[in-house]
């Protein structure tokens, strides 16, 4: 359950990720906040009633205009888009993970049905961690962006959304301050 | 009164042939997620990955149901 909804996974054990070396250990596991799900999950929930909602006004008496065959297809048709509306917004968070291994920094990111971006780069390569809130539902909730400048021509690696950013963004600098310099 | 009827019955029938067009499209899109939960299951493995894989196969084998239910009713 731990791995299932938690936002800041510490040593997560039976995780691994694709290009994952065999001596190679996820050291911190970060996914974006539970507060970012909540747009969603409050509209599947309201989009669970509408048939509810509309069995109160239709049908009118003598004004139907589809068979009740059609009205029990839309509505077991509609029950099925929601829960696959669900599940899919689901998936796309749980998979959108961030990763600080011994070894590496790795953003996986999943948007809609279509895209998928790998971005990794070696932790030793880390020169600067920044974060930023911005926004007041970021603001209230204490969630934001990570962004991980490295050395050499690669983009930054940004981590989008994660609780407490600051907290990210300090455990990341002392694990390589560790790794580097052994303390 | 007759021809409203017609109206009404021709309107519906248009309604019947684009809903089952859109339930083959939702029936895409059940059998993508498929192939999304795989290489997500891929890209990031976790313990959970049966569990998210039997559920993707469940969503679109009930897409098909629905599916088929519609042509059989609706048809």
């Amino acid at each position: 359950m731990e791995m299932l909804l938690s936002s800041f996974i510490k040593n997560p054990r039976n995780a691994r990720y694709d290009g994952e070396d065999k001596d190679e250990n996820i050291v911190y596991l970060f996914r974006g906040s539970f507060i970012t799900n909540l747009g969603w999950i409050s509209l599947t929930i309201l989009a669970l009633f509408v048939p509810f909602i509309a069995s109160l006004f239709y049908p009118v008496p003598g004004k139907e205009f589809i068979s009740p065959d059609f009205a029990f297809i839309i509505v077991l048709f509609w029950y099925l888009a929601v829960i696959g509306f669900a599940y899919h917004k689901f998936l796309i968070w749980y998979f959108n993970v961030y990763i600080v291994s011994d070894k590496k920094v790795v953003d996986i990111d999943f948007h809609g049905l279509l895209y998928k971006n790998i971005s990794e780069a070696p932790i030793r390569n880390v020169e600067d961690v920044t974060s930023k809130v911005k926004g007041s539902l970021r603001m209230i909730f204490n969630y934001g962006y990570v962004y991980i400048q490295t050395a050499g021509s690669q983009r930054e690696i940004e981590f989008e959304d994660v609780d407490n950013p600051a907290k990210v963004r300090d455990l990341i600098s002392d694990f390589v301050v560790k790794l580097r310099y052994g303390r | 009164m007759g021809a409203d009827l017609i109206i009404i019955g021709n309107f519906e029938q248009l309604l019947r042939y684009l809903f089952i067009f859109l339930e083959g499209v939702y029936v895409m899109f059940a059998f993508l997620m498929i192939k999304q939960v795989r290489l997500m299951n891929i890209s990031f493995k976790t313990p959970a990955a049966t569990i998210f894989r039997s559920l993707a196969q469940l969503h679109f084998l009930a897409s098909v149901i629905v599916l088929i239910i519609s042509l059989v009713l609706l048809l």
